[in-house]
């Protein structure tokens, strides 16, 4: 199985515990583990665009829930690093804070990335 | 386990979690629960006035309502509904709340197993059903409420938790009780009565010289020391000479006659618990394990929780208060402790050395000496608690 490891010289972008945690839920079931990481997918594609749309139209109470929504679906997958992030962006919209915030949301989106091709690998492993 | 498929409402805006929740109770439940979701409160709403819900499993930040607007809202909407409140992991403090307010337990997203969630519904669901029918019978107004407090371990402060209770609720309650389940040593003579008078009172010491159908309510009533306050005390022997081991046939019959004489009872357990204290546990409408929050703590709670369990107490009847004796670097979240014990949350006691000392020095427990500290404030909620129907006996 390709190992997430793989990829460059970073951790990997997802924690292996909450996957398999994932596993024992669904009993092994890997039409389980595809839908829970599509749902993630979609849901937080969406969301991503939504981070954009709010901090252009200055809505911080869209931006704190769409990352919210994010970190919420991203440590279901174990994805520590997005999450982390997710809710960096969270509290800076809840306090009303849009310094920063676009680098934030770029990092968030690279990070995305690297989670869905990990996802990926694991259910197609 | 019950033939009839309970009925679930999953309120969970965000899909993956609604998906993984709905997957871990399907698996663990076996066709015990039906889930339908709702990724709105006005959905969530609609769907309560309209359908027989069994519980609400109630994400609080929502599109269109947010923390713990959402709980009230919910709550108002159908309060014989039982609600267990899904949270985030930064969000403790939040569940704490909104347990303190009347949900039955509270789960940590990403980090619940299916058999962790099914045990907290089937619990949440269980409790209600015996809290209704002690509304009903507090309405029919038959006998008091004996709530049992009991330290994990020696040294937590359990004593103390028994005496804060009683206090409070007495504050608010006619016919109150505290009393201490022991033949040797009173430490409720320790809390309220070394500075002011080293003369011997009466307690005990004179019950356990009767035989057990000699001790009636009348007989205790006649051995109970009033407070100002309006609080009785049963105080444990304080003479060298009268300490001897308290049957149990005597605890039996101490507890039973208790019950008839107070609207509320709050029974000191010994932390070792003797076998008195086992009868008396055993009759109790709910026993209250106090843990200081440290793993080993945890432990010692779960190992008290499980000898009640083996005792005949049924789970829904044991929760745990937490104690914060001193701020420690190794404190344990409050979910692993419930997650671990298996019971019910009935309250956090901060740390409050200060107001501690304060009331050893003046000879009265916390919540009268010192009603707006931290500590107090916790210890009236969870005197409240106990006493509403929100926490359940028969």
């Amino acid at each position: 199985m390709e190992t997430p490891d793989r990829i460059g010289q970073q951790k990997p972008a997802v924690d292996a515990a909450a996957i398999e945690r994932l596993r024992e839920i669904g009993d092994g079931d890997v039409s389980f583990l595809k839908e829970v990481f599509s749902a993630f997918e979609s849901d937080t594609t969406q969301r991503l665009v939504a981070l954009r749309t709010t901090l252009t139209a200055g809505d911080f109470t869209g931006l704190k829930r769409a990352a919210h929504t994010i970190k919420g679906s991203a440590l279901n997958v174990g994805a520590s690093v997005l999450a982390a992030s997710s809710l960096q962006l969270e509290q800076m919209a809840g306090a009303g804070k849009s310094e920063g915030a676009a680098e934030l949301i770029g990092r968030i989106e690279e990070e995305f990335k690297r989670v869905a091709v990990e996802l990926r690998a694991i259910t197609q492993g | 386990m019950s033939t009839k498929a309970y009925n679930i409402l999953l309120v969970e805006d965000n899909a993956v979690d609604a998906r993984v929740i709905t997957e871990a109770l399907t698996k663990a439940g076996e066709g015990a629960f039906v889930i339908q979701r709702a990724e709105r409160l006005s959905e969530a709403m609609e769907k309560l006035r309209t359908q027989a819900i069994d519980l609400v499993l109630l994400d609080f930040m929502l599109p269109d309502s947010e923390g713990m607007a959402t709980f009230s809202a919910v709550r108002q909407e159908a309060p014989n509904v039982p609600v267990v409140a899904l949270t985030g992991v930064s969000d403790e403090a939040v569940a704490i709340e909104a347990v303190r307010l009347g949900a039955q337990d509270f789960l940590v997203k990403g980090q619940v197993q299916p058999k962790t969630l099914h045990r907290a519904l089937h619990y949440a669901i269980e409790r209600h059903k015996v809290q209704a029918a002690q509304l009903k019978q507090a309405q029919s107004g038959k006998k008091g409420k004996v709530i049992g407090i009991i330290g994990a371990r020696g040294g937590v402060g359990a004593t103390t938790i028994a005496l804060n209770v009683a206090t409070a609720l007495a504050k608010k309650h006619k016919d109150v009780i505290a009393a201490e389940m022991l033949g040797s040593y009173s430490a409720f003579y320790d809390h309220f009565f070394y500075k002011k008078s080293r003369a011997a009172l009466s307690g005990l010491d004179v019950l356990m010289k009767l035989e057990p159908e000699k001790i009636t309510s009348r007989e205790i009533e006649r051995c109970l020391v009033k407070l100002p306050s309006g609080l009785g005390l049963l105080l444990g022997p304080q003479r060298a000479e009268d300490f001897q081991d308290l049957d149990p046939a005597k605890a039996d019959a101490l507890t039973r006659a208790l019950a008839g004489l107070g609207q509320y009872v709050v029974l000191d357990l010994q932390s070792h618990v003797s076998a008195a204290c086992q009868t008396a546990a055993k009759l109790c409408d709910f026993v209250v394990v106090v843990i200081d929050r440290t793993p080993a703590g945890v432990v010692a709670g779960k190992v008290t929780a499980d000898l009640l369990q083996h005792l005949g107490v049924i789970p829904v009847r044991i929760g745990v208060v937490v104690v914060n004796r001193q701020p420690l670097p190794i404190s344990v979240d409050v979910a692993e402790v419930l997650n671990t014990m298996g019971c019910q949350l009935v309250g956090v006691v901060p740390t409050a050395t200060d107001a501690c000392s304060e009331a050893q020095r003046v000879g009265s427990p916390m919540v009268a000496s010192d009603p707006q500290g931290t500590a107090s404030g916790a210890l009236i909620e969870i005197a409240e608690r106990l006493a509403t129907e929100q926490v359940l006996g028969k």
